[in-house]
């Protein structure tokens, strides 16, 4: 069968077609390279005396490859910030023989949470041990990783396809995740993954019998749904604002003195402080207006904004009086004045006396951010 | 003790020589339907190419006489192979009869006259019960004859 002409498969599969969907009930049959033995018996008399005589034929049963893959609900309740969610699929070789299968997991048409393919995992677990709930702490969940996975005829695996749900998911947001089960089985050039319904793979089958492809491109597929049907306000992206005085300095009788009195010509370090919680902050800015009877000092904007950093307020640093030179802190980077420039920081207006800061820090992942200016008391 | 086993070694190429002279041949097709350009359907007795389960196979049994004297009393029996059920109103043989058994060839009856036990009641044996089926010849076959008979299984 292996050099069977190429002429001579297209022809016995255009009737394969009709073969097979007549016998669609019967989709798990005799396993492939069962030996159906046939022995016919003739007994006769001749010139009185009795005989008989034996003839036997026997063929194997070839291979069928199909395969049923299902989700087990439409849809899959989550809650945003969920972690490992899951949809569970059954995958089921529907074929007459051990097959060896690949998974694919990929994001659907709708993906309002939204997911990349990077958040997906697919788990996997035989299905005597399975009770169709995904439960990352069971270890017979096996993480897969792309090699082959061999289904019995008639055998069933459950297949989980994972993923965190983003905090800022919303009500009633959903993702499709779709769940492809591809034939392995290739001879001669000829991958059941690649070939339409009724194509023969000469050799192929169990026990070297012929595979022939009952479901078209060797696969199926299901799709369902994570569905955000609880909403977790805790969860979404929270953006908190602090602003603190760290300390003031004045010149008292000349001398350059750390005084919390705010009396006029006092040199006040503000501490402003932003924290991300749950999700990414997106084209963040932190604005500020320069108080009535203030003055800002020049030069005096200073930020810390490592993604992820924890900021403890620090110790109050005096300035330099009074030539009015803004401390220096560890963590924090100076920025100027000068607007358009790389460090997205600017003053308003950009001169003359200055009426508000503006630090643009752009998308920030949760974390804690700030900066630091000064500004005097006027006289 | 030599012409002895002289004996035996002419008894035994006598009975060889007698049994050759009525052959039987036992060949496998793949039953496959065809659909005509009218749209009619019929069914194709085709070399095997693939046979998957739920697909026909049908088996073509052919009886020749060989020798110089008739053969009577010719009987084809035939056990329904293993993972195959057999197809109803499938066998065929001219001038046959053809009747079957559901116990696995003590007793052989035409269809109307089977029955089996189903959950202790007495009903009619279906085609998926039968065991065996049988040819028996109306008449001898000629010196020279041959004749062939046929059935169709599903697999199972």
């Amino acid at each position: 069968m292996k050099n069977v002409p190429f002429t001579k498969l297209l022809a016995s599969t255009a009737i394969l077609g009709a073969t097979l969907f007549s016998t669609n009930a019967l989709a798990i049959g005799t396993e492939a390279g069962t030996a159906i033995q046939n022995t016919a018996t003739v007994s006769f008399t001749r010139n009185g005396s009795s005989d008989s005589e034996q003839a036997s034929v026997s063929f194997k049963v070839d291979e069928i490859i199909n395969v049923n893959v299902t989700a087990a609900n439409a849809s899959t309740n989550i809650t945003n910030g969920d972690q490992n969610a899951a949809i569970t699929y059954t995958v089921t070789n529907t074929g007459n023989g051990p097959e060896a299968f690949r998974l694919f997991e990929s994001i659907g048409a709708t993906n309002d949470l939204p997911l990349t393919a990077g958040d997906l995992t697919v788990y996997y677990i035989d299905t005597a041990s399975s009770d169709g709930t995904f439960d990352p702490n069971n270890i017979n969940e096996t993480l897969y990783t792309g090699t082959d996975i061999n289904i019995l005829r008639d055998e069933s695996i459950t297949v989980y396809i994972v993923t965190d749900v983003p905090n800022a998911a919303t009500l009633n947001s959903l993702t499709d995740l779709d769940l492809t089960v591809v034939s392995q089985t290739e001879a001669n050039g000829i991958k059941a993954g690649e070939s339409a319904f009724g194509t023969v793979i000469p050799g192929a089958g169990a026990d070297s019998t012929n595979a022939i492809i009952a479901v078209d491109q060797g696969r199926d597929d299901a799709t369902s749904e994570l569905k955000v049907t609880t909403f977790d306000p805790s969860q979404s992206l929270e953006v908190l604002i602090n602003k603190t005085i760290l300390g003031s300095s004045a010149l008292i009788n000349g001398t350059a003195t750390v005084t919390d009195q705010k009396i006029p010509g006092a040199m006040v370090t503000y501490f402003i402080k932003v924290t991300v919680q749950n999700d990414t902050a997106t084209a963040l800015a932190i604005s500020d207006i320069i108080p009535a009877n203030m003055t800002y000092i020049a030069e005096s904007l200073r930020v810390q904004s490592a993604a992820g950093s924890t900021i403890n307020t620090p110790t109050y640093k005096a300035p330099v009086l009074p030539a009015q030179t803004p401390a220096t802190y560890s963590n924090f980077t100076a920025l100027t004045d000068t607007n358009s420039d790389a460090d997205n920081a600017e003053t308003v207006p950009n001169t003359g006396t200055v009426t508000s800061i503006n630090v643009a820090l752009g998308d920030l992942a949760p974390g804690e951010y700030a900066i630091l200016l000064d500004a005097t008391v006027n006289n | 003790m030599i012409k002895n086993i002289t004996l035996a070694l002419s008894l035994a190429l006598m009975s060889f020589i007698v049994s050759a002279e009525v052959t039987l041949t036992n060949t496998v097709f793949e039953v496959v339907t065809i659909t005509n350009k009218d749209g009619s359907q019929q069914d194709q007795w085709q070399q095997p190419d693939k046979i998957l389960p739920g697909e026909r196979v049908g088996y073509k049994v052919e009886v020749s006489n060989k020798g110089t004297e008739p053969a009577a009393d010719i009987v084809i029996a035939n056990p329904i192979p293993e993972h195959t059920v057999y197809v109803q109103g499938s066998a065929k043989g001219l001038e046959t009869q053809i009747e079957f058994s559901v116990d696995n060839g003590k007793t052989y009856a035409l269809p109307a006259e089977l029955f089996i036990e189903k959950d202790g009641e007495r009903v009619q044996a279906e085609a998926a019960d039968y065991s065996q089926v049988r040819w028996s010849l109306n008449k001898p076959l000629a010196a020279g004859a041959s004749t062939t008979v046929q059935y169709i299984v599903k697999i199972k």
